[in-house]
């Protein structure tokens, strides 16, 4: 696990960095300063090792060892403390409690196995789910301890599933009766590791298998660490509510390097639910998770649902999910209260995610809301339904959710982007979206949110549409499109009545034949300044029905300028170009782009710009600096071709990324909505032709042709 | 000194003469990139000629080229090294022009005219292409430009016998890597083709052995037998063998890299990659006495049997096939009438196709497998035995009630029928057909039905398991169905 931490951080950094090279850190410098000081902050002192064979415990995985280990913690614990180890074996064991000054070590070539007797872990006082109840005991237990340590690189196999069966014939039989709400409650299972009311606990190296329940949960505690740990859950099934790490109204801990393979939330904060919960009212706060990956499991980052007593100042860091279901995620339901603020998550990598940001303030209600049936009205019930059952007033169970910071985020391969649901009383307010790059398939949806920004943020859907916002203010999505303007002119074609090519104030033609068969615009680049060519100082200097012809100066220019004469052809649908500049300056480098070619008829009144929802599927061959693109239906397949300049540098790009010519002109090909983006030096001393077109008998055209096509249509144009 | 060097001067002048060796660097070429060689190759393939016959021998270096026209008893010789670079057209200077030929309208521009590519043949008996040089075709166009200097092939060979191109690795081929029609005694063997549009076509050539080759085609058909009229007269493709064989559709130019890359899902076609190995679409002539075994498909559309334009597709075993991650229907037999023939050519027939031993992951669902003939015109004497599909699954109930069109004469492509209304086959106008052995499964529920059947005359299945989601229906008979037996699944 060292291993990882160092190269997996190193090359997300990397990659991030290369990315973003400008921005860094977390936009509005929020003070983080308290990030320095989480984690356990003294380790055991030093003292004699107690190996466990020497108390009677057997390491050939069949002999219940518990009292041997036990006696060995006792008498460690008894000399002041040290350390507890093992020879190589497999040690059945049912619950085991460390004290004081104790470090347990698993050293490598040991495997203790959980007892699959419950009985084995004796009930004590403890917080299950948010509800402070009696419940078994984990497999090993730090209970009101300081400094003490668990470690050493072998597996605790906690051998679960055999309380998972249990679980699920529960469930069935609970569901049936109205009773999903606390069937979690109900069926007792084993945590692999409980950290209760302590202080200075380290968790380091281990790999954990098979939780029957929670892996980890560090309760009431502070100044605690997991570190290294790896948890592997899903062996021989997929365990219900098998979370990785649980910090429960915790503060000052810190996890790193872990690498979590689960069935439910990976790495998760929590604080008590529903009227216990507010009752405890004890918060997690000052958490920092940093250089870890989540494989499988719900959720690489989870705050609640258990949010009652406040979840706040939380700093997630260099963190990857492979396959989670869910990436970043904030829930809660109506009845829990807390806050949840202050959660500041950068640098993260997902792939393969279902869903990367959910915030829920009503999640899971079959699960959320108690209710007791009819048929146990006036009947004894358990202690722990009453607790689950006692009321909340609709004012305090509302929960909150705000000041949320989400930057630096690379997403491939993934579901969905977004998926927020606040409620009309509580609005999640005040999240701050920056330098996200995400491949997903949909972008989602906001409902009841408010005051958020986006910056610097692309997200590609493949189905072509923007997250969708209702009952919010305050929110002004990324726009999937480039910038909007007229297409003020229209010119006609050579052949067919239907078709025309529209031309806009500045020289960008849109291709409607009549069909959108696609857009070529033009930007200039100097050195490291560009603009798209909208932005120039430019005049339409004469425009006739098949003739336009337009002047530009520009700063970028020098103290030259460029014509641009644009013809359509007489003997097809098509359209010539001739750029010439005067007095240019050196290193001007002049942009196109061609694409977005949807075979659909406009909408009325919709400008034909370069929009990625137009440009999916276009395929592009491109052969020296002539291309061909290919759209529409199978059925119906139609082409386009083009002939550009021989200097021009052609590369299929991402319509998603169109700020400027540049960032267009370096997105790369990996997208849904791919375009030719090329740019090529621009001088004086001659023109340079495009030419985009029909192919038909009459038109077939090579570079070398251009100059002599556009003078004859020159000449037969008035 | 003065005289020693004359003397090796004179030597070396005379030497091309004797040597059985004739290195094109000898006749001018250069193999700098820059310069155009072709001339130069070509004055050493005509000096080989003019004695009889030769190798040709390309060292190491970049040649640059236009048409390279071979001659008979010649082998060309592509050093480890050297690379054939075709060259762009310029403004007046390019490949030789495309023949007449007055046939032409029975078949696409590209399978009409032959000296329009880089290195090409006609008419010529012991022609070798061999070395582990490349042959880069980047000069040559896909598309259909008829401007004169425009190739379109890499390599293209008409009315030739006793061929074989060996060891070769082929890129950027244009419209063919290969285009070989009325070859006959043809062998291809160990050539690597990632290439823009097609890979081999073999049109109308007998006795054909294509081995141990990789062709990566992502825009169009990997290994493809033809018979089209372009010679002016029907000639059926017969007595092929494929084997020991990799088709598939990664971004172009990914399998010679070793990248495998998938980044460009979409074909020219809108079809998804192609990458296959198919008979058709030309089929003026026949298809007989073919074998194909051991083959693999990667990431591409799945077998093709297609017979269209009049020609007898029979007696065909394929065998040993695996792919994953098929684009479309993994078999699709299709005898139709598109009839791009010459006037009054009759419909053709499919018959006598045994095709065992598939197996199939991931293959896209929305057409099922196909074998459809068409009113009057049923494909005979098909037997598929130990076949296994994992498809994608996903089809609906609502699905089962399409009726797919016949589309008789359209081009054949599984999406000419659109959605199928079968999670498994649709067969229609087909008699004695035989599954046996058969085991589909599916990555998502599928509910259509796993067979739809309509116009078949005796179809017996022994062995048929398919887990179709548990609403739908085995089969769907669609009238007039006849001697269905079914056995134990």
């Amino acid at each position: 696990m060292r291993l990882l931490s160092h190269t997996f951080a190193t090359c997300i950094l990397i990659g991030l960095l290369a990315f973003h090279p400008m921005e860094w850190a977390i936009s509005a410098n929020p003070d983080l300063s308290w990030t320095q000081h989480v984690g356990a902050r003294t380790q055991p002192k030093a003292g004699d090792t107690y190996n466990v064979s020497d108390y009677g415990a057997q390491g050939d995985g069949e002999t219940t060892n518990t009292r041997a280990i036990q006696a060995a913690i006792e008498a460690c614990a008894k000399n002041g403390g040290g350390k507890v180890t093992f020879n190589p074996g497999r040690y059945l064991t049912g619950a085991i409690f460390l004290h004081n000054n104790i470090e347990l070590e698993i050293p490598r070539g040991v495997t203790l196995l959980g007892s699959t007797r419950i009985e084995d872990y004796p009930e004590i006082d403890t917080r299950i789910a948010g509800i402070e109840m009696r419940w078994p005991a984990a497999l090993i237990n730090v209970l009101d301890g300081k400094q003490v340590m668990i470690s050493g690189n072998g597996t605790v196999h906690a051998q679960g599933k055999i309380f998972w069966d249990k679980y699920w014939a529960m469930r069935k039989d609970y569901e049936a009766r109205g009773l999903r709400w606390i069937v979690d409650y109900d069926c007792k299972r084993p945590r692999t590791i409980l950290v209760s009311e302590s202080a200075d606990v380290t968790i380091k190296d281990l790999t954990l298998q098979q939780a029957g329940f929670w892996t980890i949960q560090l309760l009431y505690s502070s100044f605690c660490t997991v570190d290294g740990v790896v948890i592997q859950n899903n062996i021989d099934g997929h365990g219900p509510s098998t979370d990785g790490i649980d910090i429960d109204s915790s503060s000052h801990i810190l996890v790193e390097n872990c690498d979590i393979d689960c069935n439910d939330d990976n790495f998760c904060l929590k604080s008590g639910r529903d009227a216990d919960g507010l009752r405890v009212n004890r918060p997690t706060e000052y958490v920092v998770i940093r250089n870890c990956i989540s494989r499988a499991g719900s959720g690489l980052l989870t705050c609640g649902s258990e949010t009652s007593g406040g979840i706040r100042y939380v700093y997630a860091q260099n963190l990857k999910a492979e396959g989670t279901k869910i990436g970043f995620r904030l829930k809660s339901a109506m009845n829990r209260g807390g806050t949840t603020e202050h959660i500041y998550v950068e640098d993260i990598e997902m792939n393969g995610v279902g869903l990367v940001f959910e915030a829920s303030l009503n999640w899971n209600p079959a699960y959320s809301y108690s209710q007791l049936p009819k048929e146990y009205e006036g009947k004894e019930i358990p202690e722990h339904w009453k607790k689950m059952l006692e009321p909340v007033s609709p004012e305090k169970g509302l929960p909150h959710f705000h000041t949320i910071y989400l930057s630096n985020m690379k997403v491939t391969n993934s579901g969905q982007f977004i998926q927020v649901n606040g409620s009309k009383e509580s609005l999640v307010r005040n999240m701050h979206i920056s330098h996200i790059d995400a491949h997903v398939e949909k972008a989602g949806s906001i409902a009841y949110a408010a005051d958020w920004n986006f910056e610097n943020t692309c997200i590609r859907p493949k189905d072509m549409q923007p997250i969708q916002i209702k009952n919010s203010r305050g929110i002004q999505v990324p726009s999937l499109d480039p910038e909007e303007y007229d297409f003020a002119y229209k010119l006609k074609t050579g052949i067919s009545r239907e078709a025309s090519i529209q031309a806009a104030k500045h020289p960008e033609f849109a291709f409607t034949l009549p069909e959108i068969a696609g857009n070529l615009k033009f930007g200039i680049i100097t050195g490291n300044k560009s603009k798209w060519l909208h932005k120039t100082n430019v005049s339409v200097s004469e425009q006739q029905e098949d003739k336009i012809i337009y002047q530009l100066t520009d700063p970028l220019l020098g103290i030259g300028e460029l014509t641009v004469t644009a013809l359509s052809i007489s003997h097809t649908d098509g359209l010539i170009v001739e750029v010439k500049g005067k007095d240019l300056a050196d290193g001007v480098q002049l942009f196109w782009s061609y694409g977005g070619a949807s075979g659909e008829l406009p909408e009325k009144d919709q400008a034909v710009l370069l929009r990625p929802a137009f440009c999916a599927d276009n395929v592009f061959s491109v052969e020296r600096t002539s291309f061909t693109l290919y759209y529409g239906e199978s059925m119906r397949l139609k082409t386009i071709h083009g002939v550009t300049p021989l200097e021009s540098n052609i590369r299929l790009s991402d319509t998603f990324r169109q700020n400027t010519p540049p960032d267009f002109y370096n997105s790369g090909k990996k997208t849904p909505a791919p375009a030719l983006a090329a740019t090529l030096p621009l001088s004086s001393a001659r023109p340079v032709y495009f030419c985009v077109y029909r192919q038909n008998q009459q038109a077939d055209y090579n570079y070398f042709m251009l100059p002599e096509l556009f003078n004859e249509q020159l000449k037969k144009k008035k | 000194m003065l005289r020693i060097t004359l003397l090796l001067s004179f030597l070396l002048i005379l030497s091309p003469l004797y040597a059985a060796i004739y290195n094109v660097k000898d006749y001018g070429a250069k193999g700098d990139g820059r310069q155009i060689d072709s001339d130069a190759i070509n004055q050493a393939i005509e000096a080989a000629f003019q004695n009889g016959g030769g190798t040709v021998f390309l060292p190491a270096g970049t040649y640059l080229s236009y048409s390279i026209r071979l001659q008979s008893h010649i082998t060309l010789h592509l050093d480890n090294g050297a690379t054939l670079l075709a060259a762009y057209p310029e403004k007046d200077e390019g490949y030789d022009g495309a023949e007449e030929n007055s046939h032409n309208q029975f078949q696409d521009f590209g399978h009409s005219h032959w000296k329009n590519s880089l290195i090409w043949g006609i008419g010529l008996e012991h022609v070798t292409l061999c070395g582990q040089g490349i042959i880069d075709g980047r000069g040559l166009t896909r598309e259909e430009s008829r401007l004169p200097g425009v190739g379109n092939k890499a390599v293209s060979l008409k009315l030739c016998k006793n061929v074989i191109m060996k060891d070769l690795t082929m890129l950027n081929c244009g419209h063919f890597a290969l285009l070989a029609t009325g070859v006959d005694n043809l062998t291809i063997t160990n050539v690597l083709v990632d290439t823009n549009r097609d890979g081999f076509d073999i049109d109308c050539c007998r006795n054909v052995r294509i081995s141990d080759c990789s062709v990566n085609s992502p825009w169009d058909d990997a290994i493809v037998l033809k018979s089209s009229f372009a010679l002016g007269y029907f000639k059926d493709t017969q007595d092929v063998t494929i084997t020991n064989c990799f088709v598939s559709g990664y971004d172009r130019g990914s399998l010679y890299d070793a990248t495998f890359r998938t980044d460009e899902p979409q074909a020219p076609d809108q079809g998804y990659a192609t990458g296959r190995i198919k008979f058709g679409t030309e089929s003026s002539g026949g298809f007989k006495n073919i074998s194909i075994s051991n083959c693999v498909f990667e990431r591409c559309r799945g077998l093709a049997l297609e017979t269209v334009d009049g020609g007898f597709l029979e007696d065909i075993v394929i065998t040993n096939i695996t792919m994953r991650d098929i684009v479309n229907s993994p078999l699709f037999l299709r005898l139709g009438s598109r009839q791009r023939s010459p006037k009054g050519t009759p419909v053709g027939r499919m018959r006598r196709i045994t095709i065992s031993n598939i197996n199939v992951f991931n293959a896209d669902s929305r057409y099922a497998s196909i074998i459809s003939g068409i009113p009057g015109h049923y494909i005979e004497d098909v037997t598929l035995h130990n076949i296994r599909i994992h498809y994608k699954g996903g089809g609906t109930a609502a699905d089962t009630q399409l009726v797919p069109p016949e589309n008789e004469a359209l081009y054949p492509e599984p999406w000419m029928f659109g959605t199928i209304p079968a999670a498994g086959f649709f067969i229609r106008h087909a008699r004695n057909i035989r599954l046996n052995n058969i085991e589909l499964s599916y990555e998502k529920p599928d509910h259509r039905p796993s067979l739809w059947l309509h116009h078949v005359n005796g179809l017996r299945l022994d062995k048929y398991s398919t887990a179709p989601k548990s609403d739908a229906a085995l089969y769907f008979i669609k009238d007039p169905v006849s001697g269905l037996k079914i056995n134990e699944p």
